[in-house]
């Protein structure tokens, strides 16, 4: 339980770390490209960061929500289970084109 | 190719760089070594852009064993229209 609560934590916030890289990259070359492919890019992940930083906040910083999570009395384990995996794949695939963007 | 081609420029860190020495290219096939000293970049920055490009059948180079000579693909001289809205944009 508490370790996949860690991985929801620590793998929303990665994924913030990440998207603010992305956004970086993409919204310099928005500024020199102008071209709809990069505002494309910058869109996406812009919406994804909002989702990862609400999801950060929500779970690891709120006052309230974040002991919520954290409590197995008021959290079944398979949800948590799925919801923590897909973090983690998030993360591995926003990871992925971090790698491929970085060159 | 066209989806190759427009990542490997907008959606890279190295992006900018890249249309900057394919404009270069372009207009006149050179080595690295005068890449270096016409764009004012590193030359181990050059090779590796050269490098993504090629991998990416951007650029291919003459062949020759010293010196050799680097130039758009035919591939890239297909899409051309798209190269050059990409390669306008930089100074």
């Amino acid at each position: 339980m508490d370790v996949l609560v860690t991985l929801l934590r620590l793998s929303a916030g990665l994924s913030v770390v990440l998207l603010v890289g992305l956004i970086y990259i993409w919204g310099r070359n928005y500024l020199v490209f102008r071209s709809k492919y990069a505002a494309g890019l910058l869109v996406f992940a812009g919406l994804l960061l909002l989702q990862t930083g609400l999801t950060t906040y929500f779970y690891a910083f709120h006052p309230v929500v974040s002991g919520w999570i954290a409590n197995p009395e008021l959290v079944h384990p398979l949800p948590l289970l799925v919801m923590s995996s897909a973090q983690v794949l998030e993360l591995a695939g926003i990871a992925l084109v971090v790698w491929i963007s970085w060159d | 190719m066209e989806a190759v081609l427009w990542y490997v420029f907008i959606g890279t860190r190295g992006g900018e760089n890249r249309a900057r020495l394919l404009r270069a290219l372009a207009n006149r096939p050179r080595n690295p070594n005068q890449l270096a000293d016409d764009l004012d970049l590193d030359y181990t920055t050059i090779r590796h852009h050269l490098d993504v490009l090629v991998e990416n059948d951007v650029l291919r180079n003459s062949g020759d064993e010293y010196g050799a000579i680097y130039l758009p693909t035919d591939r890239a001289r297909a899409n051309w229209e798209t190269v050059e809205r990409i390669i306008e944009q930089v100074e």
